[in-house]
């Protein structure tokens, strides 16, 4: 298959092939029905003066006008007027009065010719009862009798409520009247009291001491505060209390790792690359740990902005921001062999086109590539303009000296284990080279067996299965010489134009070359099609940002160099009505749940609108002041008495009534815990969290099930999933684990952890039983309740009741609670001494079948559950029933609901 | 935390525990068991949009791609042509192919419909006034994990909720006590393929691995191996009682009342779903009719979890890509095939004879078929383009066949089905206007069918 993308120029040879991989997963749903055209309501044919107003008009309006007549004219083809449909365009009339034969129009929509429409295949092709009147309408005579057919306005009229973002951002004074000033600790305070007292509400209290310790501690770092820091806070009575432990919290590491979270999960990181193969981007984790450093140095936002978009056009000589572009990367991106390079290049376009969108400006880019945006003031020629930014971009791994500030430390530890394995794989894969070289030296002599590719020696092996092995083994090597690049020090990164040495696209015979990117032209594609280019447009930005705010358009260059730049600049430019906004609003979401506009990433019309939209204004006025620090607007939130205020109100009958949704902030909204902060509290509580920052991703402990599955690597297996073997390095922060698209973690799934394909503005919070079998009855809970159980047993044997409370809670535990859990140890210690536990067993190996691609046959793969020394957890055979008995209490602990949700 | 009791009146934790009872805990299990009598499903978000056909779904998941040409759509051309490539029809696909590949086997007008059937699937031909066969599939394309998750989900990329999770949201459960939403998998788990997506979490489809017959081994993960029924009662009883004076510390919240719920059916389904799973339950004479085979019990207890009020079974034939006959397809599919259509026609047979029949539709079919030409020889290669799936039950016709491929079975020609018009047509049989069943996410109204999709009326009774 010979093709090349329509956005680079060259023609297809077979159209068929382009649906290996179209997708469409930024098609719209139009909430007022199909695109599909009518159907059903045409079962009774319409008498002739009706075929126009019932079938064709609503037809052309839904499936022609939006390229031919109303945005566009595309082949200067307006279809709006029984002229202009005469008149035809670059392929000549499109309609032949009385004759439909000869109507081009006809033979388009019944895909008789070479030009079939609308575009996208058979799949869209108009039903025959549609094709049918639209056919006896020409014999009519093609008569476009009703008159709004010809007005030449689109309709696409916005209402200004809907255009607010677009607006320039205010800087309104915070409200004096109606409230009351010794409730007001920071101008937040004033926006959201007038908004009460507009509404009649009263605010509820503030929250006691222990709650508010908890709460902000897990808003800044996404851990519980320990039993001391509790203490601290309790008996520092000065009025500075609560900011010194903001400012404490805010200065700890553990609130980049905590805040990167939330950016990781809006710009869809991981660690591979998904669809078939979920090959690894080696180097994605210095982009993580990038943001990390990013937040936690406060880095200005604007720059954060310039940095992760065109860091190596802006600052070539830093490090940074080379390590930065990796933002431009980390989406789902897979090219094989068996793959058109075009259908490629467009996976990676629009990803990125897409993302940009969503990430930095919150406006659903995406649904306005196969049409003009539904919504919003986005025409299609947008989507494609900001495409063209990117249309010289290519993927380069750049040698990149590891920084200080890099974690390096256990490089050498973390390397040695895929040594171990590659070189395992490769004398196996060795020995089946080496029969089968024989073989074919026999056949085909010395000089053609010397020369042969593995993939030749394929078909020479001595027995059929030794050749799926050999894909298996051949696979593996791939993955594991790619597993060790991320030890290297390289970059993920960009360049403009393709740099060889810098290339990473494993099939590059099949793939762009350095001329395609140099003469990337970009093209409108037709329903998101890129067998239907239409116009080729110019690199630029949103229009409607310049009609609505006045912010001139991006200063675009001429050449390829330079595009990002001049996108980026005008990202983070000041007067950029979205920019602040949108990342103050990101800001808010994660203090308080939800953000002022509700949909983080939707900023149009189908997004939630402000619930206060003069506070989001000073906010982001605010932000920019403050040079775009991040910190500064935490603080201006976390100091205000709305962050503080008890999640419990006073009159919760008049709130439940008035305000259902705690949009007004009249108390504070509870949260439960997210999937990744679970996970840690518990091993945080536990004693068990590994301090250990930074570097490649870690392997934690998963369910064994899902660890030990057979799962498919185009063709093959993968490797089982191997958990680190070491407890530092496995019971690392949940941040630091290894993202692979294709294997999420259960746990991190059944908590509603983000799915990494897309990027995710705001997890769900899902209550449902199988989150109880994932945290009560799982191996890795139960283990690390042993942990726990230990410690209890070791520090604290005269007390464990009032320890493990003190831990998990922050409080100690009351009478009642007391009681019941005394009982309950009671009772357990009982029942353990009654149940021994037999050992540990030891892990079997473990055999996965598949249906040879080659064979046809059953081919079977033996492969060790461990492949090397592994520490283990504790394990209750080792421990005494009463031990036992306090792990059952820890994880009772970790079950309830106390533990889980945030007040 | 103020400490409600005094000093000195300690309550044990069964005095405690009883006196909540009385409570919230009271009023939950009394709720729920009312349900059950009445059998009313405990929440529907979406509600159906018109009376039903079909209260249940069972899917019968041919992993790989099975081969129409041999199973469903006789094509005596390719025997004319054997080894041949006709200038006419252009059989490119994405591998080298070679020439036309004759079935094998014999097909056999079969049951009063008289409808083709071939010799690998005896039982089905004997069922087959029972099914709506429909030859002229076709998908969008020709990849293994792209055209699963199509099927699966109305989308290529793996980002979309799954089917089973668009009815579980739907429809909810009709019992509590199990998931509405079943995967049976022998060996194999692709949790993204029943993925709740944007829907709430709770729609996800719960996956049991049906490889061994042993429910304690199917449900590894439902039972918990540490503690006995006993020993766990009391777990969850301090549980229960924490949760609920924490209840009380911090006001009544709807999320809260909701965890301490699902705590409860987290307990009590791993009783009743330990003896739904047993297909040793089932007479002597009922097992024997299905088969022992993975397949076989995934069939059966399929049944068993529809008469339970279970929505929808997924059910895969086996592990990895199973139909998937790049060689030696015909031997293959004479191994592969007796076990699969004595289960499968068991399966009809039984619901109809319980009287399920009407309000269970059956679904069966890959994720796309294979092409008539030869691929190394004795194999065929994938086929996006046109393909065979077959509907029981549910409302819709029997005995009819539905569109059809060309003259060698590559492309479908004649009332061509996309997979988003399968989706339509499911949908509509449980309720549903496919157009209308749309969830807002991130802004903007998502929907199973896309922007696709249109009901297959003359298929339905």
């Amino acid at each position: 298959m010979n093709l090349r993308g329509a956005g680079l120029g060259v023609a297809f040879t077979d159209a068929r092939s382009v649906h290996v991989a179209w997708t469409d997963w930024s098609r719209c749903v139009v909430a007022w029905g199909s695109l599909l055209g009518p159907v059903g309501w045409l079962a009774a044919a319409p008498a002739q003066s009706d075929l126009f107003s019932e079938t064709v008009q609503p037809t052309l309006k839904q499936n022609c006008l939006g390229c031919h007549g109303e945005a566009n004219t595309f082949a200067n083809l307006d279809l709006r007027t029984r002229e202009g449909a005469i008149r035809g365009g670059d392929r000549g009339p499109a309609i032949v009065s009385g004759n439909p034969a000869a109507s081009l129009l006809i033979s388009a929509i019944d895909h008789r010719g070479d030009l079939k429409m609308p575009p996208g295949g058979a799949e869209k092709r108009l039903a025959p009862e549609v094709r049918e009147a639209f056919r006896a309408w020409v014999e009519a005579g093609a008569s476009y009798t009703r008159a709004d057919a010809t007005d030449a306005t689109p309709n696409w009229e916005f209402a200004e409520e809907d255009l607010w973002a677009f607006r320039p951002v205010g800087n309104p004074a915070p409200p004096i009247e109606g409230v009351d000033a010794a409730g007001v600790r920071t101008p937040v305070d004033s926006f959201v009291l007038a908004r009460l007292a507009e509404e009649g509400i009263e605010p509820a209290p503030r929250a006691d001491k222990v709650t508010l310790i908890r709460r902000v501690t897990y808003d800044l770092t996404g851990l519980p505060p320990t039993p001391e820091e509790v203490a601290d806070f309790l008996n520092d009575r000065s009025s500075g209390a609560y900011k010194s432990l903001v400012e404490r919290l805010l200065d700890s590491p553990r609130y980049g790792e905590r805040w990167a979270r939330h950016w990781l999960d809006v710009t869809r990181y991981a660690d591979t690359a998904g669809y078939s193969n979920d090959f690894e981007w080696p180097n994605a984790w210095r982009y993580r740990d990038y943001v990390i450093r990013s937040f936690n140095g406060d880095k200005p936002y604007d720059r954060f902005v310039l940095e992760q978009i065109a860091g190596d056009e802006l600052f070539p000589q830093e490090p940074e921001a080379l390590i930065a572009t990796g933002f431009l990367r980390t989406g789902p991106w897979e090219h094989t062999g068996m793959a058109v390079a075009a259908v490629t290049r467009q996976l990676f376009m629009d990803d990125v086109t897409h993302h940009v969108g969503q990430t930095f400006l919150a406006m659903t880019l995406g649904c306005a590539r196969c049409h003009d945006h539904k919504f919003d003031p986005i025409p299609i020629k947008d989507y494609y303009r900001m495409q063209a930014v990117f249309a010289g971009t290519a993927f380069a791994r750049r040698p990149l000296a590891f920084l200080p500030d890099e974690q390096t430390d256990g490089l050498e530890e973390g390397r040695a284990p895929f040594q171990a394995r590659l070189a395992k794989l490769q004398s196996r894969m060795d020995h089946i080279h080496e029969a089968a070289r024989q073989r074919l030296a026999a056949v085909k002599g010395a000089e053609v067996a010397k020369a042969a590719s593995s993939g030749v020696l394929q078909g020479y092996t001595d027995k059929r299965e030794q050749a799926e092995l050999l894909k298996l083994l051949r696979k593996r090597v791939t993955m594991h010489k790619l597993s060790l690049l991320r030890f290297e020090a390289l970059a993920m990164a960009v360049s403009n134009g393709l740099v060889p040495e810098w290339d990473v696209v494993a099939s590059r015979n099949s793939y762009l070359k350095p001329e395609d990117y140099r003469q990337a032209k970009t093209h409108i594609l037709v329903g998101g099609d890129i067998q239907s280019p239409a116009e080729e447009v110019a690199p630029g930005a949103l229009e409607a940002v310049e009609r609505y705010s006045g912010l001139a358009p991006p200063d675009m260059p001429d050449g390829m160099e330079g595009r990002r730049s001049a996108l980026a600049k005008w990202i983070a430019d000041p007067r950029n009505p979205l920019t602040a906004r949108v990342m103050v609003n990101r800001i808010w979401q994660h203090h308080f749940g939800r953000g002022l506009a509700a949909n983080a990433n939707n900023f149009g019309k189908m997004g939630g609108k402000p619930s206060h939209p003069e506070l989001l204004d000073w906010l982001a006025t605010f932000f920019v002041q403050q040079g775009w620090s991040v910190k500064a607007v935490h603080r201006v939130i976390l100091y205000s008495e709305v962050y503080q205020r008890s999640g419990r109100h006073p009159d919760s009958s008049l709130l439940d009534r008035a305000d259902p949704d705690n949009a007004y902030l009249a108390r504070f909204s509870p949260r439960r815990l997210t999937a990744e902060e679970l996970r840690d509290s518990i091993l945080a509580v536990s004693g068990e969290l590994s301090d250990m920052t930074g570097g490649p991703g870690t392997y934690p402990q998963i369910n064994s099930d899902v660890a030990m599955q057979p799962r498919h690597a185009m063709g093959t297996l993968r490797p089982l999933y191997e958990a680190e073997p070491t407890r530092r390095r496995r019971n690392r922060r949940s941040i630091y684990s290894f993202q692979q698209r294709s294997l999420l973690d259960p746990m991190v799934e059944a908590f509603n952890g983000a799915n990494p394909d897309l990027t995710c503005e705001r997890r769900e919070a899902s209550t449902v039983p199988t989150q109880a079998f994932a945290l009560l009855n799982s191996e890795q809970s139960r283990e690390v309740a042993l942990i726990m159980a230990e410690r209890l047993a070791a520090e604290v044997p005269g007390n464990p009741v009032d320890a493990a409370f003190r831990l998990a809670y922050s409080r100690p535990p009351t009478h009642s609670e007391k009681s019941l859990a005394e009982d309950f140890l009671g009772d357990m210690t009982a029942h353990h001494v009654q149940s021994p536990v037999p050992p540990r067993e030891s892990p079997a190996d473990v055999v996965h079948d598949i249906t040879s691609e080659l064979t046809g046959e059953r081919f079977a793969f033996v492969q060790p559950a461990y492949t090397g020394p592994y520490e283990h957890n504790p394990h209750p055979s080792e421990a005494t029933p009463k031990t036992r008995a306090l792990a059952d209490l820890a994880l009772t602990l970790f079950n309830s609901n106390e533990f889980i949700y945030v007040y | 935390m103020p400490d409600a009791t005094p000093p000195g009146t300690r309550l044990s934790r069964r005095q405690l525990v009883g006196s909540l009872c009385g409570g919230f805990g009271a009023v939950g299990l009394a709720g729920m068991l009312q349900e059950q009598l009445t059998g009313a499903p405990n929440s529907s978000p979406a509600g159906p949009h018109f009376a039903p056909r079909a209260k249940h779904l069972v899917f019968l998941f041919m992993t790989g791609g099975p081969s129409h040409m041999d199973m469903l759509d006789p094509k005596p051309a390719l025997l004319r042509y054997a080894g041949e490539r006709p200038e006419s029809v252009d059989l490119r696909t994405e591998r080298m192919t070679g020439g036309l590949l004759p079935s094998p086997f014999e097909f056999r007008k079969r049951g009063k419909s008289g409808i083709e059937v071939s010799e690998l699937l005896p039982e089905l031909g004997g069922v087959v006034d029972e099914l709506c066969v429909i030859r002229s599939m076709y998908t969008f394309n020709p990849t293994h994990g792209p055209a699963r998750n199509l099927i699966h989900s109305g989308n290529i990329a793996a980002t979309r909720p799954s089917l089973g999770a668009w009815i579980s949201y739907g429809l909810g459960t009709e019992n509590r006590n199990l998931p509405g939403f079943v995967v049976l998998s022998p060996g194999h788990r692709g949790g993204n393929l029943w993925r709740s997506a944007f829907l709430p979490a709770e729609h996800q489809g719960t996956h049991f691995d049906n490889t061994d017959a042993d429910p304690e081994r199917m449900i590894r993960y439902l039972r918990n191996d540490a503690l006995g029924a006993d020993a766990q009662r009391l777990q969850l009883d301090l549980i229960q009682a924490l949760n609920r004076q924490h209840r009380e510390s911090v006001g009544g919240d709807s999320y809260l009342d909701a965890r301490i719920q699902a705590m409860e059916t987290a307990y009590r389904m791993q009783f009743e779903a330990l003896d739904v799973f047993d297909v040793g339950n089932e007479p002597a004479a009922v097992r024997e009719e299905y088969g022992d085979t993975p397949y076989a019990r995934g069939c059966l207890l399929a049944r068993r979890l529809v008469e339970r009020g279970v929505r929808y079974v997924h059910l895969y034939y086996g592990p990895g890509q199973p139909w998937d006959d790049h060689k030696t397809i015909n031997r293959n599919l004479r191994e592969r095939c007796p076990d699969m259509d004595r289960a499968s026609a068991a399966l009809i047979r039984d619901l109809k004879r319980r009287g399920l029949l009407d309000e269970t539709l059956v679904v069966w079919g890959g994720e796309f078929g294979r092409t008539p030409v030869s691929e190394a020889g004795d194999g065929r290669d994938h086929n996006p383009y046109g393909f065979t799936m077959w509907m029981a039950g549910g409302g819709v016709r029997g005995g009819i066949v539905h569109g059809q491929t060309d003259e060698f079975g590559f492309q479908a020609v004649e009332d061509r089905v996309s997979v988003h018009d399968l989706h339509a047509t499911i949908l509509n049989q449980l309720g549903f206007d496919h157009e209308r069943l749309t969830y807002r996410y991130a802004g903007r109204d998502f929907r199973l069918t896309d922007v696709h999709g249109t009901v297959l009326r003359e298929l339905l009774a």
